[in-house]
This record gives structure tokens, sequence and C-alpha cells, in this order.
């Protein structure tokens, strides 16, 4: 049985100038998110993977409507993200949220925890002004920070505790999906525990829906309902957690997977390393992009581009060899 | 028997920092050795003191604010810091040789990577640039550069983060060292091309039968490249073994909190280890550890326990810094 999705978005697109040469005349466009297709269905977490610049934050971008795509629609709840106006869109911007990466850079160091956190509260106009500290006292609870650090500025904070911060701020609104941009890769490993397991609490309690943004395969393992592998600004495969990492089909996935280095010596795992680096993502494009690192690819590959199809229930790939 | 050194013996190195907010002790009271052809790992959290143990032996720490309050760090039975600092440059590059984290920070934007290969063993080895910048090729070859000719005439900006890598291991292994500090190698680079290097790295060390000191936050990377193991919290040696010993039977409650943090195929929820990690100015007294530990009792919140061997008589030494594991020290 399929739950109906509650992000949709389909067959979107955006890509970048390049500015170069003389006088910076624009030659030559950064395809970052390349025609995807996916939905988000209400209470799961779909962990969106991928190397660095292979166009996922230009996704978590996109999702939360603070760029607008060349082409492609996002239906929130059946409704075109990017058409929304005045009190639809602020209805939106209060259903989806999102916290960072970089605990350091996304809080005002000039504001005060209570006041970033509150703020939001402020802006929406949902409470008066006098009851905001009793609520913000309420997340900082929820997220385990002490009351008496309501007065306190950024800077006293480790990182662990800052994104704490930021969680709460984006909790402030009661949303229903959280866009999560690698939560956790600024942090130590005992405090990403401890961020991860707070994250999925909150999901419990509040039966939130989460984009997992992450280049970290086992924190994606660990969290996810199923995962989508990015590459070159297009979705190669998507599959439940379960089925992505002991069946993938790609053979970016299986690359992707036999990298991550395993916690235990007595594990010898099969080694798949790929050569060479991604190619750059500008420029005109034919064929399988992953076709020159891949150990498979025949002279097809190279001439016809792969559809994103589904290879068995649930298990979307775009590869012709599989 | 004749007494053979071994290839690096740090003894006692105690690092401090002296800055506004006091001086601390970042290193305190390391010791380990490591022979030639082995792989031993530094392992911690951040300003655990792993990357200061490796800059101390190196001595590349600026003093101020960094002294080295004692210890010796002895490299093949000669103490690197009775070496007076033109003598220890002969060494550093040549013998002893470094990779940094960064590799976009750590080389220099504004000469070709070819000149920078050849600087060093233009210092190094009395050749003329000509030849040097000959090696400089062959060695770009070595770390799997596709056509070396051409990029030794690039710049650092030119090469993605992988082939910087790559420049920074040819320039390491250009003068063949006898010991390679590797600074957290991968920790820049995605997954795929930290798998590349990390293969890359290990099929040098054979090569060269080189010992490789690795500085590293992965305990993946850690299992699947060290032979020895070093953990280090708060500026201390915790647990210190072998690799297969150190994850089939971990003793300090740290090292376990550390693998209890990490995703594991059908774990349901993470064990994280509580609190945070203490700023160095302000450590509590006793074990660093012990207002983070969940076994800690009343002696450990008193008195700092030492580093003894836990192993028996015959068999791999294992060190572990914990009270657990000290029922006949005095004081008992």
């Amino acid at each position: 049985m399929e739950n109906s999705p509650l992000l949709e978005i389909i067959d979107l697109k955006k890509s970048f100038p390049v500015s170069s040469g003389f006088f910076s005349r624009t030659h030559e466009f950064v395809r970052a998110v390349d025609g995807i297709n996916f939905s988000l269905i209400a209470g799961e977490t779909l962990g969106l993977v991928g190397e660095s610049g292979c166009g996922k934050s230009t996704v978590a971008r996109l999702a939360l409507n603070l760029d607008t795509p060349d082409s492609g629609r996002i239906l929130f709840k059946g409704d075109n993200i990017f058409t929304l106006k005045n009190d639809a869109l602020k209805k939106f911007r209060r259903s989806v949220q999102i916290i960072f990466q970089d605990p350091f850079s996304s809080l005002n160091p000039r504001k005060k925890v209570g006041s970033i956190i509150g703020e939001p509260l402020l802006i929406h106009k949902l409470f008066a002004r006098r009851d905001i500290p009793e609520k913000v006292f309420m997340l900082m609870e929820l997220v385990g920070l002490r009351r008496e650090y309501y007065d306190r500025y950024p800077h006293e904070f480790s990182s662990g505790q800052r994104q704490r911060i930021g969680i709460a701020r984006a909790l402030s609104l009661t949303p229903e999906i959280i866009i999560a941009d690698e939560p956790v890769s600024a942090l130590d490993v005992s405090i990403q525990a401890q961020t991860i397991n707070l994250l999925m609490d909150l999901q419990q309690q509040f039966r939130l829906t989460y984009l997992f943004i992450s280049h970290d395969l086992s924190v994606v393992r660990h969290i996810s309902t199923r995962v989508a592998v990015m590459y070159l600004g297009k979705i190669v495969e998507l599959a439940p957690n379960a089925r992505l990492y002991e069946q993938p089909l790609h053979p970016y996935t299986e690359a992707l997977l036999s990298a991550v280095p395993v916690p235990d010596p007595g594990v010898k795992k099969k080694e798949v390393i790929l050569n060479g680096d991604p190619p750059s993502p500008i420029g005109q494009r034919r064929g399988c992009l992953f076709a020159c690192r891949c150990p498979l690819a025949e002279s097809a590959c190279f001439e016809i581009e792969p559809v994103f199809t589904e290879k068995a229930p649930a298990h979307w790939a775009a590869c012709h060899k599989r | 028997m004749k007494y053979m050194p071994m290839l690096l013996e740090v003894d006692n190195l105690h690092t401090q920092l002296h800055l506004a907010q006091g001086s601390a002790s970042v290193v305190d009271h390391v010791s380990f050795s490591l022979g030639s052809s082995r792989t031993l790992a530094l392992v911690g959290e951040s300003g655990c003191g792993k990357t200061m143990t490796a800059y101390s032996i190196l001595r590349l720490l600026p003093s101020p604010p960094a002294t080295i309050a004692g210890g010796r760090i002895l490299f093949n039975g000669k103490n690197l810091l009775d070496l007076a600092e033109p003598d220890m440059r002969q060494i550093r590059g040549d013998k002893i040789s470094m990779i940094f984290q960064e590799p976009l920070t750590s080389l220099n934007p504004v000469f070709k990577v070819g000149s920078q290969i050849a600087e060093v063993l233009q210092v190094h080895k009395k050749i003329s640039k000509k030849d040097a910048l000959e090696i400089a090729c062959q060695l770009l070859h070595d770390v799997g550069i596709p056509s070396p000719d051409q990029r030794l005439n690039d710049y650092p900006h030119q090469l993605s983060g992988g082939m910087r890598q790559r420049v920074m291991i040819a320039m390491a292994i250009a003068c063949k060292p006898q010991l390679l500090i590797a600074d957290e190698p991968t920790t820049a680079l995605d997954v795929t091309v930290q798998a590349q290097i990390l293969a890359l790295l290990l099929e040098l060390k054979q090569q060269h039968d080189m010992a490789l000191l690795l500085i590293t936050h992965d305990l993946g990377i850690v299992a699947e490249s060290a032979t020895d193991v070093a953990v280090m919290y708060a500026g201390r040696i915790v647990e210190y073994t072998d690799v297969e010993t150190l994850f089939e039977q971990p003793r300090n409650p740290y090292t376990l909190g550390l693998l209890n943090s990490l995703p594991r195929p059908g774990l349901v929820r993470l064990q994280p280890i509580r609190g945070m990690i203490p700023s160095i100015f302000e450590l509590p007294k006793g074990c660093k550890f012990c207002t983070r530990c969940d076994r800690a009792f009343d002696r450990c919140s008193q008195q700092e326990p030492e580093l003894i061997n836990i192993a028996p008589a015959g068999t791999k030494t294992h060190f572990v810094r914990c009270w657990l594991y000290q029922d006949d020290s005095p004081g008992i």
C-alpha cells in the first residue's frame, strides 16, 4: 500500500552559469540538478547521498523554495510550491524547515540563543511576544539545552550544542518536513551519535518527515527508510534502505558502498575502487554520465542515456546493464 | 643481544600550549613506538592532541605559544629534541615527511606543482633543477596521475582535491623517507577518492618499506589500514595495542564508547557517549574521561590512572589507562 506523497518532485532542473574568460561572459552552465523525480512520503526519512558537487544541496534549496528551478515542479500536498503567493507561501514556509550543515555559520553570532529560536515564532506571528519565551524554553528542553542558556550567544557553545540550537529553531514552527543538509557531518563521532538519536526521537514524537542529505553512507543507512543516490545532478538509484545496501543495482552505488571503510579489521570486503574523479558537471552531456568510470560500461553506455526505471518493486535505477 | 633501536620511539612527550586563557598540556606524557614498515594510527576526536603529537615529532609547532616541556623523541636512536634547527631541517622532508589534511592550503598557490616537488629534491639531494623535474615527473606517475609531464606545469588550483592530495604524497615520498606522517590525509575527500588515496598510501608504504604514522578520527580507516592503534583523549593515550585486539577486546570505556557511537547495520539505536568533549583548559580532576564515563566510581574523579599493560605475559601488549583494570595498583 502506497501512502500519498507529501512532497513530489517532478522533472526538476536547475543549472547555474559559469562565468569565465574576458569580461566574464557566460559560456557554459553547471547542470546542478538535471531532471530528477522523487517523492517524499509522510513519516519517512529519505536519505539523499552522493559525493560533493553532485547537486544534493541544490535539491535542498529548491525543495525549500529558496531558489527557483529552470523547469519542473515541486508539489507540496498537491500544490506547486513555486506558484504559491502570500498566505499560502507563508504556510508552506512554516511546514518545511531546514537544518544546516555548519553549526558555526548558520547561527547569527550577535543574537542570543533565545531570540534565535524565538525569531521564527515572532515573524510568523504565531504567539504574542510575551508568550514566546515560554515556548522557547519548551523547545530548548526538547532538544536537551538547559534553560539558563537562553541569554547566551552562539560562540559560547560547542558544535554539538549549536546543532541542537539549529534543530530547536527548525522545530519552532511545528513543521511537517525537515530538510537536514549534512546535519552531523561537522560533528565528532560521540556527538554525532547523540544528534542522530535526537533527530530520530523527534521524528517519532512529532511524526516528522525527513529529507536527510549526507555523504556518509553508514549514517544514512542507520536513519533512512528509503535511499536515493545522486551522481552529477541525476538520481541513479532509489530503493528501500535494506535493499539498496544489500542488493545495489547501479555500479556507482556498488562502488560507493565498497569505498566506505568498515570499522572491523576482520572484514575483508570486495573492493570496487573507481578510477578517476567524478567528471566536471559543466558542459555537454551524452550517454550515461557514469560510463567513463564504470567497470561494466559498453559502447552503448557512452551513446544512449539510460532511463530511470523500476527494476524491481520500489527499486528504481538508471543503468543499461542491470 | 645487541639493543636495536626502533625506528621511532616517543617517550613521555609533553607539549604545552601557553595562551591567554592559561597553560595547558595538549600532549601529556605520551609514549609509543613505531617499527619500520608498521602503521600506527593515532585516533581520537577533535582537540584530543593527535595533530599536536605529530607536529611535536617534526618540531613544527611555533614557540611561543607551544613548548615541548619534556620527553624524548628517538628516531633511529637519536633524540630529535636535542638537534639544532639546521640539523632538524635536514631530517624534515627527507627521513621523515608529512602529508597534511588540507592539500589546497598546504600547496603553494603561486608555484607549479612540478617545481614544488623538485624543490624537496633540490634541498636534500644536491641535484640540478632539470634532474629534479625529471624525478618529479616519475613521482607523479608513481602516485597515479595521468599524463604527468603535462601536470608538472599545472598550478594547484587547476587540480581536483584527489589530484592535489596525490601531489602532496609525491612530495612526501620524493626522498624515500623512513617515516611518513599522514595527518587526516583523506578527510577532505569524497569516499570513492578516499579509497583510492588510502590504497595508494598502503601500496607505496610496501614498495618503499616506510613506516606510517596515520592520524585520523575515522575508526573505519583505522581498521582497514593500521597495524597498531593508540586512542587519545584530552592529550593522553588511553588505550594502545594492535588493531585486532583493539576492535575485538576494547577495554577503555572511551574506546568502547567511540565504537558504540558508530552506526552499524542492524543496530536500532546508537549508544553515544554522554556529555561533551571538555575544553583542554577545564579538564576534570582524576581520570579526564570520568565526567562522561558510565562506569566511573569515586576513585576516578580523584586520581588519574596510569597507562598499564593488561595483556598476559608473553602475548602482544595491550595498554589501557583506566581504574577498572588497575586493581593491584597502590591505593586500593
